[in-house]
């Protein structure tokens, strides 16, 4: 296979990763609200998750050992290293989230649905790099509801589930802009401190 | 201090413009990679720095090279080509003298040697140098062609080092070698680089990247990118170059 397809196989499996990560994090929510059966889906996403990092992991390592790529190539197969492992990271997180009880704190919800238009935003990404910037300012949001939420714990404090549940949330915000950052390295060259 | 700087250099082979006015500075003792496709004139640039050119009676130069600040035809050519030693891409020993001769002929020539003993010293000097003495030199009176197509080349550096050079230009000096005899050079060039300044010319990234600090990359005569390795190979700022280093290119 040529460097040129390698590369493309390469980008169809962080998609894929991309893809994965979503929906555990669609799912974590689901299960907070009481859901329970869906537990066991993230279970599996996150066998699924470990899997494709390795796999990434070792292709990236083909990828540098039999073509020793340079610019952009290059970026992009040290990037989906990296990001390989954070959607990885992001997935063990949705899945302690999903184990926690916490469906009558309403705050706590707010996030979802910024946290799916993040990876929303990241897809589009890879054909628009400049929609990449606007993740920091989601990323505020996701902070802002951690924050009123653990106000609200402090006054009301039902379980320690509640406050496990928004700091992973908020480190999920965290992580999805680290994967804007490492993409939009990897497309424009430059390092962009996103948050 | 650089090495070698040229401005609005020029260079053509009858009507045939093959090096478009570069201006470029090569700052001493580190190795310096001139890149680019075949026929792009990185090999024309190299022999511009010792005039070398001047054996090519189609030859134009003009523009400015210098050398540690003097201006190149200011000086002699003799002194300028002691200073300024060059290794080609296929090794050139002289096939019919000894091991020790081949070193020891130009520091002969140029009567660098006061004694029999100092000749003995600087070949041996110069054979360490080029890490071939462990393998020669218990066959320093043997003809060179007996040695292998990297001890050859090696020797070639070591005939060059003789002469206490600044600068080292090589070109393609590991195309016609095995991967392990190029290794050793690259190895070489390593050692090299912390007393000499080593100009190579390359149309391999990937050697490129193991032995080079600054890169220079050519096209069409032009010099269309320069800076440090890092720089120009993560995060090249021209499209040639990005395509050249891709392998996108034509």
């Amino acid at each position: 296979m040529k460097v040129v397809e390698e590369l493309e196989s390469l980008k169809s499996e962080i998609l894929e990763m991309h893809k994965v990560a979503k929906e555990s994090v669609r799912l974590c929510f689901i299960a907070m609200r009481g859901r329970r059966d869906v537990v066991k889906e993230i279970s599996k996403l996150e066998e699924k998750s470990d899997k494709m990092e390795a796999d990434i992991h070792d292709h990236c390592a083909r990828i540098l050992i039999r073509f020793h790529p340079f610019a952009r190539d290059f970026r992009f197969t040290m990037s989906a290293i990296r990001m390989s492992s954070a959607y990885e990271r992001i997935v063990d997180l949705a899945q302690e989230i999903a184990i926690y009880e916490c469906k009558f704190r309403e705050k706590i919800f707010e996030a979802e649905s910024v946290l799916l238009k993040m990876f929303d935003l990241i897809l589009e990404g890879y054909s628009d790099s400049k929609k990449l910037f606007e993740l920091s300012k989601l990323d505020d949001l996701v902070d802002k509801a951690y924050i009123e939420a653990m106000e609200e714990i402090e006054s009301s404090f039902e379980s320690v589930d509640e406050i496990l549940a928004i700091r992973h949330i908020e480190r999920i915000g965290d992580i999805l802009c680290k994967i804007g950052a490492r993409l939009l390295y990897a497309i424009e060259g430059n390092w962009v401190w996103i948050k | 201090m650089n090495a070698i700087e040229t401005r609005n250099l020029r260079i053509s082979y009858g009507e045939n413009e093959v090096i478009r006015g570069i201006d470029l500075d090569i700052p001493e003792k580190i190795c310096f990679a001139i890149m680019g496709p075949s026929g792009c004139g990185k090999s024309t640039l190299l022999r511009a720095f010792n005039r070398l050119l001047e054996l090519n009676p189609t030859a134009k130069v003009s523009g400015e090279i210098r050398f540690f600040e003097k201006n190149i035809y200011e000086m002699s050519e003799h002194e300028l080509r002691r200073q300024i030693g060059m290794v080609f891409q296929m090794p050139n020993p002289f096939p019919h003298m000894s091991v020790f001769e081949n070193v020891a002929y130009a520091v002969k020539c140029n009567r660098m040697a006061k004694s029999k003993k100092d000749l003995s010293e600087i070949v041996e000097w110069a054979l360490k140098k080029s890490a071939l003495w462990d393998e020669v030199k218990d066959k320093l009176k043997e003809k060179a062609s007996n040695l292998s197509g990297g001890q050859m080349q090696r020797l070639c550096i070591a005939r060059a080092l003789a002469l206490k050079p600044k600068v080292l230009l090589m070109d393609e000096p590991t195309a016609n070698l095995d991967p392990i005899s190029a290794g050793k050079i690259e190895e070489l060039i390593h050692e090299l680089k912390k007393e000499y300044t080593v100009v190579i010319v390359t149309h391999s990234p990937s050697q490129a990247s193991r032995v080079a600090d600054y890169i220079a990359f050519l096209y069409l005569g032009n010099l269309i990118e320069v800076g440090k390795l890092e720089e120009v190979f993560e995060n090249p700022k021209n499209e040639l170059t990005e395509k050249f280093l891709t392998g996108r290119m034509g």
